[in-house]
């Protein structure tokens, strides 16, 4: 969920992305703008993932 | 075969719907731009780190019991250190390239070097089991305190074999802190440095290996850099171990190859280096 501040008292939910089953912890680097999530390993897939996302501006 | 005259009026909808919606599915806070795959089976991951200079991502993958490493460049998982039953908090300290790991339950801290991954250093507590690297201040592997206590710790070895203060020489964030802003029941003494602190000076960890100072013995004499501490107190040179009970840690800029020694009376070390660090 991508929550957008607006002031000090109101916040706006800007998106709600669908991730993965069980999908928790994240990290984000702002220096960058990217947003890491430890994906961990869903039916059919070889291993846990590591989802990079670009935050938009 | 007859067409409905209403047809076209729900196409010309269609394409209208379609171009009110473009732009809102192009503002999309998040854009998913890559994807790595990893090893493992199929269980809990816990928290992350990032070493922004290497560009190297850290995960704690608790259901396989490793610190798995991946490098983004690359976008492949780079290597996995194994034996970390129960690692859930992750901590990268970019100043004293350092990777700090707490392993859950078994009350251990270890610290791993931030470019080969060398398991340098386990910091164990019975008494507090070790939730996290990061988000506990209050137990006894929180990142603080660990930080603290890996930079008082004996100095480090380089690659080369020499003997390296902790944290290598390294920039820590000015705090802005003073030297002699120690707390009253701690001692500060400068091991060799050449003027004392002064405020706002960038704090800075003991010298490159090479560049460290002899013994403060050299020259002026452990005991000529000695202040303010107590009778019977010791004072040895940069990066040496002092007695039991004291502390070490980075001096401010003047001090750059110093190490301050730290006494702290009411027994417990570590928040009084905290109070120099933080």
């Amino acid at each position: 969920m991508v929550i957008r501040q607006e002031d000090a008292d109101r916040y706006v939910v800007v998106e709600k992305l669908a991730t993965a089953k069980q999908a928790k912890t994240s990290l984000l680097d702002a220096a960058t703008g990217r947003l890491f999530l430890a994906v961990p390993r869903q039916a059919g897939k070889e291993g846990p993932e590591i989802r990079v996302y670009r935050v938009r501006e | 075969m007859r067409t409905s005259p209403r047809r076209p009026c729900w196409l010309v909808l269609a394409g209208l719907l379609l171009l009110v919606l473009a732009p809102v599915a192009q503002a999309q806070a998040l854009e998913l731009v890559q994807t790595i795959v990893l090893k493992g089976k199929p269980g809990k991951l816990d928290h992350l780190a990032l070493d922004g200079q290497r560009d190297r991502l850290f995960l704690a993958n608790t259901v396989n019991g490793t610190l798995d490493v991946v490098d983004l460049k690359t976008g492949k998982l780079l290597r996995q250190v194994p034996g970390q039953t129960g690692v859930q908090g992750l901590a990268y300290a970019a100043d004293l390239d350092r990777l700090f790991v707490g392993l859950g339950g078994g009350g251990l801290c270890n610290v791993f070097d931030g470019a080969t991954y060398k398991l340098l250093k386990t910091f164990s507590s019975a008494a507090t089991p070790t939730t996290s690297a990061t988000t506990r201040p209050g137990t006894w592997c929180s990142w603080p305190t660990m930080r603290s206590a890996w930079a008082s710790s004996t100095p480090s070895r380089s690659p080369s074999g020499r003997p390296q203060a902790a944290g290598h020489g390294r920039r820590v964030p000015d705090r802005g802190r003073p030297a002699a802003a120690v707390p009253e029941h701690s001692r500060a003494v400068a091991g060799g440095g050449d003027r004392p602190g002064q405020e706002g000076d960038r704090r800075d960890l003991p010298g490159e290996a090479g560049e460290r100072r002899p013994s403060a013995g050299a020259g002026r004499g452990p005991q000529a850099a000695l202040r303010g501490l107590p009778d019977g107190a010791d004072a040895r040179g940069p990066g040496q171990r002092v007695r039991p009970g004291s502390h070490q840690c980075a001096g401010p800029q003047g001090h750059r190859r110093s190490v301050f020694t730290m006494r702290n009376g009411s027994g417990s070390m570590l928040p009084a280096a905290r109070a120099i660090w933080w």
